[in-house]
């Protein structure tokens, strides 16, 4: 009995719905899919690309049950995104939202020491890890927990919202990483740091953001792909509407919404040419620079 | 020069006003002008956040971006009708106000 048929034995005993689910997945997944879908829940790979770290925990069947199920979710949902990840061997996920953006296209990610000592703006959730001296990048191998950190991180207060990011980085690139061992309630593995932008292999982020995020990122080799799924319960805390812990319940469509034109139209039409004159003289100004001088003059 | 007028802070606003536009408005706006506004917003220390339940004039956003944005519509998106009927207000408006 190989460690898989370890697993197998183990999830279907702590998650009770383990049979549900798949069953539930398989029944809304495109057929291109089904059998990969098979082969992560069973197994938790598919050809060479496993889910699964030697940088986590290695010998809790829940939370490989959580990995397996949530990965296979997200194959249901977003097949082409799931695929993507498969092919580029992407198994290490950070969960965000869309104001880490421009510092990570300029800086890469870094811990809070990091930014401190280079000077940079910390932003986002990396004074989170700074909690009882912790100094890392917080990365998981389980889709759920990054998905989790996205959608708590993408909101301030009730109503107030950033849009949700879950970037990835690829097995092959662990190695030039300085990984540290975290003892966390969640899956986490430390990236000491820095991780640079030429090691972001993907950054996932809601279908109506994609177009707005891949013009960002056109001049790197950064992949951009939907990803419109969010946590109704978060990971680990109970949560009484879902007494069950039921993954399927958990999951959800994320927030999400656009200006329309007609409210830019109606936003422009309350201002006043002294506003405007100033700014559109340098703004003129630096289209020009940066059409016949270049970026960096 | 685009530095000179637009701090990192305006920029990392107007920027996320801008990720919330629909996506055939991104389409027309300049690649290069929005890495440009990333780039200079990559230094801002605040982040920005928007009620999904108001309308854009509703949201809570600063005068300085307000121009920005409307700059950004009227270069990018606008077509010659509507950068004919926001021009005019402008100078309706600055009238009005003198």
């Amino acid at each position: 009995m190989d460690d898989y048929d370890y697993y197998l034995y183990q999830i279907k005993e702590v998650e009770p719905l383990y049979d549900q689910i798949k069953e539930y997945l398989l029944s809304i997944a495109e057929e291109r899919v089904k059998n990969v879908i098979i082969s992560i829940i069973e197994t938790g790979r598919y050809g060479s690309f496993k889910l699964h770290t030697p940088y986590s925990n290695r010998d809790n069947p829940s939370i490989e049950a959580t990995r397996r199920l949530m990965f296979a979710s997200l194959l249901a949902h977003h097949p082409d995104t799931a695929l993507f990840l498969i092919e580029k061997n992407i198994c290490l996920f950070h969960g965000s939202n869309g104001n880490a953006l421009p510092g990570i296209l300029k800086y890469g990610m870094n811990s809070f020491d990091q930014s401190v000592k280079d000077g940079n703006p910390v932003i986002t959730g990396e004074s989170s890890t700074r909690f009882a001296g912790r100094d890392f990048i917080s990365f998981s191998d389980v889709f759920e927990t990054a998905l989790d950190y996205s959608t708590i991180s993408a909101k301030n207060g009730n109503q107030e919202l950033s849009f949700p990011i879950i970037i990835g980085v690829s097995r092959d690139s662990i190695k030039y990483l300085r990984t540290i061992t975290v003892i966390s309630d969640v899956p986490e593995i430390g990236i000491r740091n820095h991780v640079p932008l030429g090691l972001i292999a993907t950054i996932l982020v809601p279908s109506s953001k994609v177009a707005f995020v891949s013009k960002l990122f056109s001049d790197t080799n950064v992949k951009v792909l939907p990803c419109d799924m969010k946590l109704e319960a978060h990971y680990g805390l109970p949560n009484p509407k879902y007494p069950n812990d039921n993954l399927l319940e958990k999951i959800a469509e994320c927030d999400d919404f656009s200006f329309e034109q007609e409210d830019v139209h109606k936003l422009s039409l309350r201002n006043t040419l002294l506003r405007i004159k100033r700014i559109l003289t340098v703004f003129n100004d630096a289209l020009w620079r940066d059409k016949h001088v270049g970026r960096n003059n | 020069m685009l530095e000179e007028i637009i701090n990192s802070d305006l920029a990392k606003e107007a920027l996320m006003v801008l990720s919330f536009w629909k996506e055939d408005m991104i389409a027309k706006v300049d690649d290069q002008f929005l890495q440009r506004l990333s780039d200079i917003a990559a230094d801002s220390h605040k982040e920005f956040y928007f009620d999904k339940n108001k309308p854009l004039d509703e949201q809570n956003i600063s005068n300085d971006c307000r121009d920005l944005i409307t700059m950004v519509y009227y270069c990018y998106i606008a077509n010659n009708q509507e950068q004919r009927e926001v021009f005019n207000s402008w100078i309706n408006n600055s009238k009005r106000s003198n």
